[in-house]
């Protein structure tokens, strides 16, 4: 009888940790892959992994976590058809390593690893935006269509059409993706996507006065602009499946990429008025909000830099200045301070843009640096007091992982890279309220 | 940065606070490292730690790992404070890069235990409500359950298997890509 009694000193030791530690403090460390196996063990566990309470504790830890990789949706562009769409779509995690020792020479490959690669027949345009918010990711098109996804726990949705927007074909960027926002509305407890439609582009008149660089921008006359919201898992308003049309924006809306952070999102206005426009999650309106007192620059950028709002202004191609502006409080405006100066002229190659991806404590920055080529960019941590960088990815020396576990490499000039973006796992269901 | 140092340190040797463990044994440890639990701290700011603090949840051999474990954070939380006020400073984030490594393979040690203590280490951690301790010993657990198939996690905590056939297989079905 020596299996029971091995039963019986294995209970001793089960007993020994109660099933809500188990569950709620050890459980909760796990990944969505591994928390997926175990919904399989019992159905206290089944339906203690799908409550609110697990998915919320699960998330501040993922938060509180010190990033260990940033995820990458690579695509493959067609040069002769900006409107080429392919049939899947694939996430990777970058690990972000300490770069090598010197002497191990420069091309040291990285491994990613491969989250999801999901197939879709009717196609996604290969030219696409993605921004991400708990785990959540959102995939802005060069169509009215916009995709939202959770790659760790597998799902992918296309959300219902919105309005036409009429830049799509008045446009002469080709490879005009309109951008969307995804962020958290706290008042309401859900996930929100935004995005803006013209409904009359307008009229285009080249102008002198607005210039960036040697290039000289159009001014836009008649348009008619308009913004819409989808309230992600539900209730909250609105219990049905589709968009909810909000107050129009006061000025037509740019292509560089908006930003959410708790309080709102924000977008740019258009080249002609370099003004800065923010959409509040709490009231659902538009406002004006103030710019840092810095220059502009078409490659401006905004991007959520540890839950702060920060604007990248890009003083020269190689060089950046951080401007970062708590808009945690509700009544106040918005102080922007410069936070970080950042200049890499004096490096061997050639920078075309730079944009911060994840702070690390008070002086480290990973930056995305973008070279003359796709497979010249890489991902490197910046240590702003000395303004030296260490490159911890080169996406030409990057190991993208398949579904049969097999790698590639990426040489070609044809593949972007530039969607990386800051993330960590999550178990935010995009369908059902689970938080 | 010296003549504080020392002074703290007699401001912090004088509130020596007594644990006592469920089977009687004694523990004298000072405040800063008996505050990195939350229990006890609330039991200071209480003012009822004179006479000593009973644990009656914990016996003198897991006390004894949470002190050594308390103690060694303890002067970790101080060494963040001192050095705050001057990041800038390249040497001191040297000293805290070293120190910072210190700790790591200082936890990865602590963790070096049998199972059965590994989970009395973590009733301890909830009980005293020591935060990091309790992160640190869970994550350890859940390291052990990572790569496992439901039957083996079902063994490993002794759990009944109540689903029915066709409430498993539908959950199979529905996250077949995390068996694969």
């Amino acid at each position: 009888m020596v299996g029971s009694d091995e039963k019986r000193l294995r209970a001793c030791l089960a007993a020994a940790i109660p099933d809500d530690l188990l569950i709620y403090e050890v459980l909760v460390h796990l990944r969505p892959k591994s928390l997926a196996r175990c919904r399989c063990v019992s159905r206290s566990w089944r339906a203690a992994i799908a409550g609110a309470a697990f998915v919320r504790r699960h998330l501040e830890l993922s938060r509180a976590r010190p990033p260990s990789s940033v995820l990458a949706v690579p695509r493959e562009i067609d040069p002769d058809d900006d409107h080429a769409t392919s049939t899947e779509i694939s996430f990777h995690r970058l690990p972000l390593l300490p770069p090598p020792p010197p002497q191990a020479g420069s091309n040291t490959t990285t491994d990613a690893e491969l989250v999801w690669e999901k197939a879709w027949p009717e196609g996604i345009t290969r030219w696409l935006s993605a921004t991400h918010c708990d785990g959540l990711v959102a995939i802005a098109t060069a169509t009215d269509r916009v995709f939202v996804c959770n790659p760790a726990t597998r799902e992918l949705v296309a959300l219902p059409l919105g309005a036409h927007n009429a830049e799509l074909e008045h446009c002469d960027d080709k490879d005009l993706v309109p951008q969307v926002a995804l962020g958290f509305d706290q008042w309401r407890n859900r996930y929100v996507v935004s995005r803006y439609f013209y409904r009359v582009y307008g009229e285009m008149i080249l102008s002198d006065e607005v210039t960036c660089g040697d290039s000289k921008y159009c001014r836009r006359q008649g348009h008619d602009i308009g913004h819409e919201v989808f309230t992600l898992g539900g209730g909250g308003g609105g219990e049905s499946w589709e968009w909810e049309l909000t107050q129009d924006p006061p000025h037509a809306i740019g292509g560089q990429r908006p930003v959410c952070t708790r309080r709102g999102i924000y977008w740019h206005s258009d080249v002609a008025r370099r003004l800065l426009m923010r959409f509040g999650l709490r009231d659902r309106t538009f406002h004006v909000v103030p710019r840092p007192p810095a220059g502009w620059s078409c490659d401006d950028e905004m991007v959520n830099l540890d839950g702060k709002l920060c604007y990248v202004h890009a003083a020269t191609e190689a060089s950046i200045h951080v401007w970062l502006a708590d808009d945690g409080s509700l009544f106040d405006e918005l102080q922007w301070s410069l936070r970080w100066r950042i200049d890499l002229h004096s490096g061997p190659n050639r920078i075309c843009y730079l944009r911060p991806v994840i702070s690390n404590g008070e002086d480290k920055l990973l930056l995305y640096v973008a070279g003359e080529n796709s497979c010249d960019d890489c991902l490197s941590w910046c240590t702003v007091s000395n303004n030296t960088v260490e490159k911890t990815v080169e996406f030409h020396n990057l190991r993208y992982g398949r579904p049969d576990g097999s790698k590639y490499m990426v040489q070609s000039l044809d593949v972007l890279h530039y969607n990386t973006f800051p993330y960590f796992e999550s178990l935010v269901s995009l369908t059902a309220c689970n938080y | 940065m010296a003549s504080a140092g020392s002074g703290d340190e007699k401001a912090a040797a004088a509130a020596m606070i007594t644990l006592i463990s469920s089977d009687n044994e004694k523990f004298e440890v000072t405040e800063a490292t008996a505050t990195l639990s939350q229990t006890i701290r609330h039991m200071i700011e209480d003012g009822c730690t004179d006479g000593g603090v009973p644990l009656p949840n914990v016996t003198s051999k897991i006390l004894a790992r949470v002190i050594e474990y308390c103690k060694k954070h303890a002067t970790a939380a101080a060494g963040e404070e001192g050095s705050s006020s001057s990041f800038s400073d390249a040497a001191f984030l040297e000293v805290d890069r070293a120190f910072l490594e210190e700790l790591e393979e200082f936890d990865d040690a602590f963790l070096e235990v049998d199972r059965a203590t590994l989970f009395d280490l973590i009733l301890a951690a909830n009980y005293l409500d020591i935060k990091g301790l309790l992160n640190l010993t869970c994550q350890k657990v859940a390291d052990s359950v990572k790569g496992k198939t439901p039957e083996q996690i079902r063994e490993m905590y002794n759990i009944v298997n109540d689903l029915t056939p066709e409430e498993e297989a539908e959950i199979r079905r529905e996250t077949q890509w995390a068996f694969e």
